[in-house]
């Protein structure tokens, strides 16, 4: 079919190869923030569980 | 192989929270004895009242604010149904099954654990409170799974 | 617009690298039957809820017991094994090529025992002989053919993985030296995991529940075939998780138009999830007597091992989002974010999957802290908890696949209509989770069990709480799971919709390219004699001194009580 593939064959040109700290700033941002909230849940529910003894 | 140097710093925090849940869980259990119910006891689950504690179900006062509960599991119930101490007591319970497997639950404390036939399983737990307590079986166990419960009163 | 990767209408394109059509129709086959099986598990799943909630009763010839295992057979077991293998054989046969005649009629053969299994065990919940819910722990005993129809499905399983496993390797073969293509790669890592996890359900159903429901012995050693189930019962879950990863690492990049991130972190997340998910069965036997504590520590510190894979694919499919993202011009710290074809249901549908993940794999980190699991143990926290896993963030993605496989595989368009009904399904799935699995999470912690039909025990005060709360009330659950029941029913639709009534056409099956660093990935990542060595020697290690205390110093036996579940 000849239709317009833009999105089949994606981009292959512009894919960084690099891996330059800046590009994944965000991935860091994010992966940090969950680190945060299994920490926050797991503790909350760590002290429910003292509080129950 | 090589690690993004973000992925190197996100696996440290998080592998090294892991480390500390597990540091903090195994201190807690193995140095202060907060273990969870793994009792070693062993009965026969066809013949559970022919010896003791089983024979006799019920309470017994060990010493000034310490009872020992024996309590059977059973289709749909527990016996003994009901149970009274003083409020500020600390109560041993040892449970077994008769039949199939149920829990011991206490909701809004940590008395939670699975009653399998053929094995006595225990906790304790210290009632500061008055009121009545509910106790419910949280392991499906038959078709009346629902109605299977008992109380414990805690009295001043 | 701006996103090419937004246009719907561009996914129809036939680029020559197609599921082969015979392969197609097995691949469908399974899709009929895992739908099938996805409307009445559903239906179950909103009677439960009306029940629990006191706002309907079941008709005396229907048990809620029995609708609860329906609805856990149904939906836990055959529609994600089902939907499993079909998503396999279609991946295997786009990335590999067609399976040769042999090879499929071994398929067609895997499917139809797997099939004659399903319908013994639905006949048997049917006739109410088999109400002991889909883990069906002894000694409550169940009409002996319901456990053989277990064992058919298992066999089946193991028939269509044979399959896989045999196209992997004739594809080797003719490929000498090439690296196995990802979609490959993770197939046999999790079929694998499968037929090793299922050892244990074999052993325990064969060797102990069928001799003893027919009556051949009299007793059952109840703490082993405990053991035996969540030997079984842990990698289980992971049998489901992983073919979501597949689709997250090998077909997500593809359909926002970027590439993965770095091909080796995947295959070692995989290799991870091989070596540790099987040695950690007791953390779900963590209050039971039996078992000391020291055994239940090393599972529960294997546990913890297991979460590292589910970190790293984290990172690395966030990291691919971020770095499509860039490439397509987005900047600044999330910015790119907009990048993303937030309005394409492929995409979006296992996005909210991911997103979902993170409260359900936060649960489940709770849930394995050994004595802390004395606060959720069998209370319906846990259902809440594997709502958002399988029920949320594995079937979020299994629906975004069948948005593309299934018109694939019956040569229909993606259309825009579709794009649009998926991601309103989309979005009331996730906020019926939010009502029912929030409310679940939260009224486990004040002691609500599971598995329980409408009680409130002798209008305890303790009890009535939980049909009390604002939110933390059996009714929220009801509601939630009535809009989860209208979303299931939009997907049934879909459903129906993908595989009659859409235009014909092309769709594709998207497949990403290597990643850049799939040149360099280490060769020992395919060397299976290696993992699968190190995955027995764990399972040894974790395994071997506990059940053979519990076989050498096992109390009397149990009979069978088949009596109290009718
Ligand atoms: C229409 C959507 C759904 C609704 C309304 C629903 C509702 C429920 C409810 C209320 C329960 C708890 C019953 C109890 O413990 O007494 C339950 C249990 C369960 N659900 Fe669902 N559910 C839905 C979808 C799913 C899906 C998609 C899956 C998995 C793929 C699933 C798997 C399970 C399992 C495994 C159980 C436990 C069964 C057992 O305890 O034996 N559910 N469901
Ligand atoms: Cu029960
Ligand atoms: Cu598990």
């Amino acid at each position: 079919m000849a239709k317009n593939n833009s999105n089949l064959e994606p981009n292959r040109n512009h894919v960084p190869t690099e891996t330059n700290s800046s590009s994944l700033k965000g991935t860091l941002i994010f992966t940090m923030s969950i680190g945060l909230f299994i920490v926050l849940s797991w503790s909350a529910i760590f002290f429910l569980f003292l509080n129950r003894m | 192989m090589h690690l993004h140097r973000y992925e190197k710093i996100w696996l440290t925090f998080g592998i090294g929270s892991l480390v500390i849940f597990l540091t903090v869980l195994g201190v807690s259990a193995f140095a202060f004895g907060q273990q969870p119910p793994s009792h070693m006891a062993k009965v026969d689950p066809q013949n559970v009242r022919d010896a003791a504690p089983f024979d006799e179900p019920g309470l017994r006062q060990i010493n000034e604010t310490t009872y020992q509960a024996n309590i059977i599991a059973m289709a749909f119930t527990y016996q003994p149904n009901k149970i009274e101490v003083p409020v500020g007591s600390t109560v041993r319970f040892h449970v077994t099954s008769s039949d199939v497997v149920h829990s011991f639950t206490i909701p809004n404390t940590n008395v939670n654990f699975m009653v399998t036939p053929g094995h006595i399983n225990m906790a304790e737990h210290t009632f500061t409170e008055a009121g009545s307590y509910l106790v419910l079986c949280n392991e499906y166990c038959g078709t009346g799974h629902h109605y299977m419960q008992m109380t414990i009163e805690v009295v001043e | 617009m701006r996103n090419s990767a937004l246009k719907v209408e561009d996914y129809n394109s036939n680029i020559g690298t197609t599921v082969a059509p015979k392969d197609a129709k097995l691949s469908m086959a399974h899709i009929y039957i895992a739908f099938s099986a996805f409307l009445v598990g559903a239906i179950a799943g909103l009677l439960q809820g009306l029940v629990r909630g006191g706002m309907i009763e079941l008709p005396n010839w229907l048990g809620y017991y029995q609708i609860l295992t329906a609805h856990g057979v149904l939906l836990a077991l055959v529609f994600t094994t089902y939907f499993i293998f079909a998503f396999l054989f279609a991946g295997m046969s786009r990335t590999h090529g067609a399976f040769s005649d042999r090879l499929r009629k071994l398929g067609w053969t895997g499917f139809t025992v797997l099939t004659i299994g399903t319908l013994l065990a639905a006949i048997l919940i049917i006739l109410n002989e088999a109400s002991v819910l889909y883990t069906f722990y002894a000694p409550l005993t169940a009409h002996p053919l319901y456990y053989v129809g277990l064992t058919l499905f298992v066999v089946g399983s193991w028939i269509s993985g044979a399959t896989l496993l045999g196209h992997y390797f004739g594809w080797k073969k003719a490929h000498k030296g090439e690296r196995t293509p990802l979609f490959g790669y993770m197939t046999v890592a999790t079929i694998v995991l499968w037929i090793i996890a299922c050892l244990g359900v074999a052993v325990l159903v064969l060797l102990q529940m069928i001799p003893w429901a027919f009556g051949l012995t009299d007793e059952i050693n109840v703490l082993l075939s405990r053991t035996l189930f969540w030997y079984f019962g842990h990698p289980l879950v992971y049998f489901w998780l992983l073919p979501a990863y597949i689709a997250w690492y090998v077909s997500i990049p593809k359909i926002i138009g970027g590439k993965l991130f770095s091909d080796s972190l995947a295959r070692m997340a995989f290799v991870l999830f091989l070596l540790f998910s099987i040695p950690v069965g007791f953390h779900h036997q963590l209050m039971e007597s039996g078992i000391s504590e020291m055994w239940k520590f090393i599972q529960t510190v294997l546990t913890f091992v297991v979460i590292v894979p589910s970190l790293m694919t984290a990172f690395s499919i966030f990291g691919t989002f971020e770095q499509t993202g860039r490439a397509k011009g987005g900047t600044g710290i999330l910015y790119w974010l907009h990048k993303l074809p937030w309005k394409d249901v492929r995409f979006f549908a296992p996005f909210m999957g991911m997103i979902i993940f993170i409260p359900a794999g936060a649960g489940g980190i709770i849930n394995a802290s050994f004595q802390m699991n004395a606060v959720i143990h069998n209370t319906l926290w846990v259902v809440g908890h594997f709502h958002l896993t399988v029920g949320s963030t594995v079937l979020l993605t299994f629906f975004g696949i069948s948005y593309w496989l299934i018109p694939h595989l019956t040569g229909r368009k993606f259309t825009p209509f579709l794009n649009r009904l998926g991601m309103v399904q989309t979005w009331l799935w996730a906020i019926g989770m939010f009502f029912m699995s929030g409310a679940m999470h939260l009224i486990g912690l004040l002691g609500a069990p599971r598995r329980t039909a409408y009680t409130t025990y002798q209008n305890h005060p303790d009890a009535l709480v939980w049909f009390e709360g604002i939110f933390t009330n059996y009714v929220t659950i009801a509601i939630g799971g009535v809009i989860l029941f209208v979303a299931a029913v939009m997907m049934f639709y879909n459903f129906i919709y993908m595989t009659w009534l859409a235009p014909k056409g092309d769709t594709e099956f998207p497949i990403s390219e290597p990643a850049e660093d799939a040149s360099e990935t280490p060769k020992v990542f395919e060397n299976w004699k290696l993992w699968i060595g190190i995955a027995i020697v764990l399972i040894l290690f974790a395994y071997t001194i506990p059940i053979y205390d519990m076989i050498v110093n096992a109390p009397p036996g149990s009979p069978t009580f088949d009596f109290l579940i009718k």
